[in-house]
């Protein structure tokens, strides 16, 4: 079993509470199975031959958004997140994963994206043909979420590319990076699905790969070296370091905005796990009128609505809306006129959930928008 | 009584259950089973661990108010089945263990801050609140409960009301007891009752102090108004290093017979001092490190530092400063992480109990003497950490590094250790337990710590709770 490998980590969380009032869905949920200690507890139990993967307990390991926010807490070095995913890798092995679990594995490898939305209809509210190019210095991958759910902040990012005169290209035969079949357990699938876009990132021969997807970022940049999947010396940058960069050239200039009042959502993969929290706030920085209001849960303690690689709320969205107004809450008592994110799947969260008077953007919209 | 695991009639308690709270708010998952199966009591860890079957709620229910709870009440009166509360589960003496099984009342969802009076200093909130969210939620408006325990994070309002808990600051704030101000809570037989508004009063015997400590055996706590305090200008820390335990204890004394105010003050026994201190502040001291606090107004806080630096200072010592003093401030709570926690397979207990000055002393001797003559096996430290104008508080814990494989023989040898240390403190004039509780752990030992003055709380809990539903067979009363 996978989760041998993770024997310390499940031994010390077993009987270890010190993370609950961090925990996401342990909070929101409030059921003692949600946290890592709770998972601990289950794992130990698997481990030892003590209990098998029942569909309860099956669930159980299903009900994480893998936010990371335990790991960040944690003084010991305890990483549930990794056990958690083992564990759903050893699930899936034994063929028992939900049924849920298991129509999202078959929609991504049918239609190449979580919702089983016709792959021919991924770049349809885009534009035509004009987007793809046979080699280009820059790959733009939009990602599922972007393309089927926000097409709004692919659109802003190519005014912003066009702003910048940038040789860049979409991938035509674009697909998820993989991240959501590795995430629910199907690590095979998912260096199946790797390869192949990896190959589709090669064949335009790019100096540097932008994404607006901080699950496809991490994709690119944690799993695909850990496969050994190959991306040709390619740099990898989420929008944020993109867009900080021609900033910082002159390459964009936003102009002047009406005095506002912004706060920005920190996020799991580009916050925590890859420290990306200078960028976003120097690029708000650049607009003259935008005061920037953070959040009492900043940084590396961002609260979370579940986004890492846009599964979550699909498998939990009673859950994951409520996550989303936490986070609503949290941000209106800044004060902010907007909640800006960088990520597809936290905007439709908030989205769906806003009772509150803050306008929601993601940070390539507010920049486009002052181009 | 139990309603039999295979019997039909789970669904009709189910169903009455789903009809109060929601179906979403009721599991009877095997996961949440497990996870309620165990709290922070060594005795259910080392059952998990030797993959022994552990008793298991049989639901378990998540209500949103007073009034859910109240019906919850009410339909476990009706089948006479056992409920017993559960807030962050996270208490070390079994005392919300569901050890009947029967329905297990998770508070976490009551967890609203109702009204923060900020004329009074008051904050009223419902009692499953997760306590480091309700200091956070204060925190933003510039007050605190100042109710700091290592278990901020882990525990419930509601938890630390029912087994009288404390914090890091008590010696200045008080434990939680002396924060209330009033209560509601649900009865066995599903009355709503709140207690007297002030806890000040002339007009019969203070009802919140009958539940604080209770464990859920006399009812469900749901709402409680706590006093509260403007965070301070400055919090300052000094550490001093005494060369024994027995100069540590008298300056202690001193700072607080002198009245002087401290926030906190925590002796480290020589033992403690030379393995945890410098395990997790990287102090290398031989001797008792002591470090002390004061908080509030500037001036104020200079003034009572330097009366308690120069009572310090008239002992032997070595005066560490006030950094090193900061330093075990800012990693308090780290102490209680694995990777600096006593773990199985190891064999632990904290052995907190209280006393005057004039016996403090010899309680933790006389818990030493039977640890090293006795118990060969085991290992004794300890550490004075909530001080009172009388007296103070010994966290004194006995460590087994390889206890015995068999989980029976293990818990044989741990209720040993536990009762013959204990009733060498009492004998000293200790007492079982000072902010942990009873629970399942020390009900045996009520008896012998009460005398006759047990029976009137079995009496009381005869009469509030006739069917023996709440929380059976904890604090030492009847089981099932």
């Amino acid at each position: 079993m996978l989760i041998s490998e993770h024997t310390s980590t499940i031994e010390a969380c077993r009987f270890c509470f010190m993370c609950r009032h961090v925990c996401t869905v342990g909070v929101i949920g409030g059921r003692e199975s949600d946290i890592p200690r709770g998972k601990g507890l289950i794992l130990f139990k698997v481990l030892k031959g003590h209990a098998d993967y029942s569909p309860d307990l099956v669930d159980a390991l299903y009900r994480c958004c893998l936010c990371g926010l335990c790991e960040t807490w944690c003084k010991a070095d305890c990483r549930p997140p990794d056990a958690i995913l083992a564990a759903r890798a050893d699930i899936v092995a034994q063929g028992k994963e939900p049924v849920a679990v298991r129509r999202i594995k078959d929609h991504l490898l049918q239609t190449g994206n979580p919702f089983g939305l016709p792959a021919e209809e991924r770049f349809q509210a885009l534009g035509g043909p004009d987007l793809f190019r046979g080699q280009a210095e820059v790959v733009y991958y939009v990602g599922c979420d972007t393309a089927y759910r926000q097409p709004q902040i692919a659109t802003a990012m190519l005014k912003i590319l066009g702003a910048a005169n940038a040789d860049f290209t979409l991938l035509p035969n674009e697909r998820s990076t993989g991240k959501p079949l590795s995430l629910l357990g199907y690590r095979d699938e998912a260096r199946t699905m790797a390869e192949q876009l990896a190959a589709e990132i090669r064949g335009v021969r790019p100096k540097l790969l932008v994404t607006t997807c901080p699950s496809a970022f991490d994709a690119f940049k944690t799993d695909y070296p850990a496969m050994g999947i190959d991306l040709a010396g390619v740099e990898v940058l989420h929008a944020a370091q993109y867009v900080d960069r021609l900033i910082e050239q002159g390459a964009v200039v936003p102009r002047k905005q009406p005095a506002a009042i912004a706060t920005f959502l920190d996020g799991t993969y580009l916050g925590r796990t890859h420290a990306v929290y200078d960028e976003p706030r120097r690029i708000l920085g650049a607009f003259a009128g935008l005061t920037l209001g953070e959040m009492v849960w900043a940084r590396e303690l961002a609260y979370s609505c579940g986004e890492p690689g846009g599964v979550f709320h699909l498998l939990h969205p009673e859950l994951s809306g409520r996550m989303a107004a936490r986070v609503l809450e949290e941000a209106a008592k800044t004060g902010a006129d907007v909640l800006i994110t960088a990520c597809p799947t936290t905007l439709e969260l908030l989205q769906k959930g806003n009772h509150t008077k803050l306008k929601l953007r993601d940070l390539v919209e507010v920049v486009a928008a002052a181009l | 009584m139990r309603v039999p695991t295979d019997s039909y009639l789970n669904e009709f308690l189910y169903t009455e259950l789903a009809d109060v709270v929601g179906p979403e708010n009721v599991s009877t998952s095997q996961a949440d089973k497990i996870a309620y199966s165990c709290d922070y009591y060594w005795i259910p860890e080392l059952w998990i661990d030797r993959g022994r079957p552990s008793p298991e709620p049989d639901v378990v229910v998540h209500p949103r108010t007073a009034e859910e709870v109240s019906q919850i009440c009410r339909i476990a009166a009706n089948y006479k089945i056992p409920l017993t509360t559960w807030g962050g589960g996270s208490g070390s003496q079994g005392g919300a263990l569901p050890i009947h099984g029967g329905i297990v009342l998770d508070t976490k969802k009551l967890n609203r801050i109702l009204e923060i009076d900020k004329t009074s200093l008051t904050v009223t909130a419902e009692t499953g609140i997760i306590m480091q969210h309700l200091e956070w939620e204060l925190e933003r408006e510039g007050f605190g409960t100042m109710h700091e325990p290592a278990s901020i994070g882990c525990a419930t309002l509601g938890g630390f009301l029912a087994h009288r808990g404390t914090g890091v600051l008590s010696t200045k704030y008080g434990k939680i007891e002396d924060m209330v101000m009033a209560l509601e809570a649900v009865l066995a037989d599903g009355t709503i009752i709140n207690t007297l508004p002030v806890p000040r009063h002339a007009s019969g015997p203070d009802l919140s102090q009958l539940f604080l400590g209770s464990e859920g055996t006399f009812g469900v706590m749901t709402k409680a108004t706590l006093k509260i305090h403007p965070l301070p200008e400055v919090r300052r820390f000094h550490a001093f290093v005494f060369p024994d335990l027995h100069t540590g204890l008298e300056a202690g004394r001193q700072l607080m017979v002198r009245r002087l105010r401290p926030s906190v003050i925590r002796l480290y026994d020589e033992a403690e001092t030379r393995r945890l201190i410098r395990r997790v502040l990287g102090i290398d001291k031989e001797g008792a490190y002591l470090v002390f606090g004061f908080d509030g107004d500037r001036d104020l806080v200079d003034l009572e530092l330097s009366k308690a630096l120069a009572i310090c200072r008239s002992f032997p010592h070595e005066d560490l400063g006030p950094d090193l003093g900061q330093d075990w401030w800012d990693h308090r709570y780290d102490f209680f992480f694995p990777n600096h926690m006593f773990h199985l397979p190891q064999a632990f207990g904290t052995l907190d109990t209280v006393a005057t000055f004039a016996n403090i002393e010899n309680v933790y001797r006389a818990m030493k003497q039977v640890v090293e003559e006795q118990f060969p096996m085991a290992r004794y430290i300890g550490h004075f950490s909530h001080w009172y104008e009388w007296g103070c508080m010994l966290y004194a814990r006995f460590i087994i590094d390889d206890p015995p494989q068999d989980a029976h023989e293990a818990a044989q040898l741990y209720n040993r250790v536990w009762d013959a240390c204990l009733r060498a403190a009492m004998q000293q004039g200790g007492l079982l337990n000072e902010h942990h509780g009873i629970g399942l752990k020390l009900g045996r030992l009520m008896r012998e710590l009460y005398g006759p003055a047990y029976t009137v709380l079995e009496n009381i809990k005869r009469a509030i709770d006739p069917n023996n539903i709440m929380n059976p067979g904890k604090m030492g009363f009847q089981s099932r």
